[in-house]
């Protein structure tokens, strides 16, 4: 089973809005009732539930954007996604895209790093406006974060 | 260099290695109780995990309902001896030679310890009875274990007096569970962090989400217990008890946007679990354990000392098996609040790197604690650097006040 252009473009374009501090762009591929966790490969294996991200709505996540927009401290800086192909895992109602990511960070007069790595898991929902992410988890390989992360992966 | 006053701190003590050795040696495998996991861990028998503390790698194992722990070195030629964060063993065995250890830390195998048709082998006085690994005192104290290299130390209560003991308990009312677990690799010196934790004077300031919801202004009713070595301390106020916002506001601080709003505030819900009303307990030991309460999200933070100028933190979120549906919601909704993308928390993984930057090159500057006064007392104002001053206190009773 091959993955719908589509997909493949939400995926791509949510990366690439992020890369671009679109955090409007990046909102757009959520549907309202759309839920983001960031979790780490160790928590999820041993069926942990917490993370570092946990939003079970849009507004919540137009919340983090507020908070990180207007309210948070931290040294500017972005980010840099490379994807690699998405591929599907499961069927019908457990069906998901996987997305396997890097991330860098670029931090102006540091040098860019590798922030983290991980995948995308992915469920969509098709509507007349387009496809949109109803439930995305990343999962980080690594449980480290370097100095924070704010901004959303 | 010298620390003449717990009011006046050399820079120079973020940065020089010399100072970081006498600490690794002499503080940390010195009289103080380290933070090793929980209890919960180790529920089957011969269970096992490893962790670290101060970057020295530990292995703590359950034999017959006791808890050991170890310095996870093989005393042959010093390879780790369990290389997975967790599994079950029933005895040490070394990869790298094949020495063997029951759990009490006894050597009980030494491979071709005779040697092969009389050739090689150890020789004869080497007696395997007296060969023992370096083992730690522990204490499982409702739930979490902690950890000494000295078998004299006294007992973690006595350690840290009757107040923050209670303090602790107040959060360990059964034992905790693991509810998941996230690292953050800071960059400054280790104290830099610490301080930072015992610091209720920059809560409401550098964390401007904190007081932007009213989740922690100043005014509000708490205070700072101190125990009487100096260096462990508690933080707490309580929820909606403000006692003068004008203040507050008359200060006109970033913090204070009126135009910020929550399209959804059910990260900032409060349920009243002790039943004290107190919304924000922070708890330092001393030297390297943090345990906080911010509403209902329950966590250790492990600091763990990476060289002189970086530090990881790994913070352990952990609830009760018990937990109602509506609590345990609470406590995954105020992941967004803590830990390294947390809303009132993220900044304190920057500003650290802010003041460490900084530190190299001060030609003998000193930072400044003088905010109320020059004491390390307890009080019931948080607008004081009092808990600070307390640390480098102790601080001092170790390693002395000329460090280098």
């Amino acid at each position: 089973m091959s993955v719908p252009v589509a997909i493949a473009s939400l995926i791509q374009s949510s990366a690439a809005a992020l890369d671009a501090l679109d955090f409007h762009h990046w909102l757009s591929g959520f549907t309202e009732y759309g839920q983001y966790h960031i979790t780490t490969a160790d928590n999820q294996r041993q069926g942990l539930p917490l993370g570092l991200m946990h939003a079970l709505n849009k507004d919540q996540l137009r919340d983090r954007i507020a908070s990180i927009s207007s309210v948070n401290v931290y040294e500017p800086h972005r980010y840099r996604h490379i994807l690699s192909q998405t591929w599907i895992k499961g069927q019908g109602l457990e069906l998901q895209y996987i997305t396997p990511f890097a991330v860098y960070r670029i931090t102006p007069s540091k040098p860019t790093i590798l922030f983290v790595t991980g995948e995308y898991q992915d469920r969509v929902e098709y509507s007349h406006s387009g496809v949109r992410f109803t439930y995305r988890t990343v999962v980080l390989d690594n449980d480290m974060i370097d100095t924070l992360l704010a901004i959303p992966l | 260099m010298r620390i003449q006053s717990t009011s006046e701190i050399p820079y120079e003590v973020y940065v020089n290695p010399a100072i970081y050795d006498r600490e690794m040696e002499e503080l940390f495998q010195g009289p103080v109780w380290h933070f090793l996991g929980f209890e919960s861990a180790l529920t089957q028998e011969h269970n096992y995990f490893t962790t670290e503390i101060a970057g020295l790698p530990i292995v703590v194992v359950q034999d017959h309902g006791t808890i050991r722990a170890f310095v996870n070195r093989c005393i042959h030629r010093g390879s780790l001896l369990c290389i997975a964060q967790t599994g079950r063993i029933s005895e040490f065995s070394c990869v790298y030679h094949g020495w063997t250890y029951d759990l009490t830390g006894q050597l009980t195998g030494v491979a071709f310890e005779r040697g092969i048709q009389g050739q090689g082998g150890m020789p004869e006085d080497f007696n395997k009875s007296e060969q023992h690994l370096r083992s730690l005192t522990v204490e499982n104290y409702h739930g979490v274990i902690f950890a000494s290299f000295d078998a004299q130390i006294p007992d973690f209560e006595t350690y840290v007096g009757p107040d923050i003991a209670a303090g602790i308990r107040r959060v360990l009312p059964r034992r905790p569970v693991l509810l998941g677990r996230t690292s953050q690799l800071i960059h400054s010196n280790w104290k830099i962090y610490v301080e930072n934790n015992r610091d209720s004077y920059h809560a409401s300031i550098l964390h401007s989400f904190f007081t932007t919801f009213k989740l922690n202004r100043l005014t509000q009713s708490g205070g700072i217990v101190i125990n009487a070595a100096g260096g462990s301390h508690i933080s707490f106020s309580k929820r909606k008890q403000e006692v003068d916002d004008a203040t507050y506001d008359a200060e006109q601080l970033r913090a204070n946007k009126d135009d910020f709003g929550l399209k959804d505030p059910r990260a900032l819900r409060f349920i009243d679990e002790f039943g004290d009303q107190i919304s924000l307990q922070i708890l330092t030991l001393f030297p390297l354990t943090v345990f906080h309460q911010i509403n209902n999200s329950l966590c250790v933070r492990q600091v763990i000392p990476r060289g002189v100028d970086q530090v990881e933190v790994v913070w352990w979120y952990y609830g009760f098996e018990d937990d109602s549906a509506e609590l345990q919601e609470a406590r995954l909704m105020q992941i967004n609040l803590v830990g390294p993308a947390g809303y009132i928390s993220m900044e304190d993984g920057a500003v650290g790197g802010f003041v460490q930057r900084n530190s190299s090159y001060a030609e003998g500057a000193v930072g400044l604690l003088k905010m109320g006064g020059y004491d390390h007392l307890s009080s019931p104002s948080r607008v004081t650097e009092a808990a600070i001053r307390g640390f480098w206190k102790q601080y001092c009773d170790h390693l002395g006040e000329t460090i280098v």
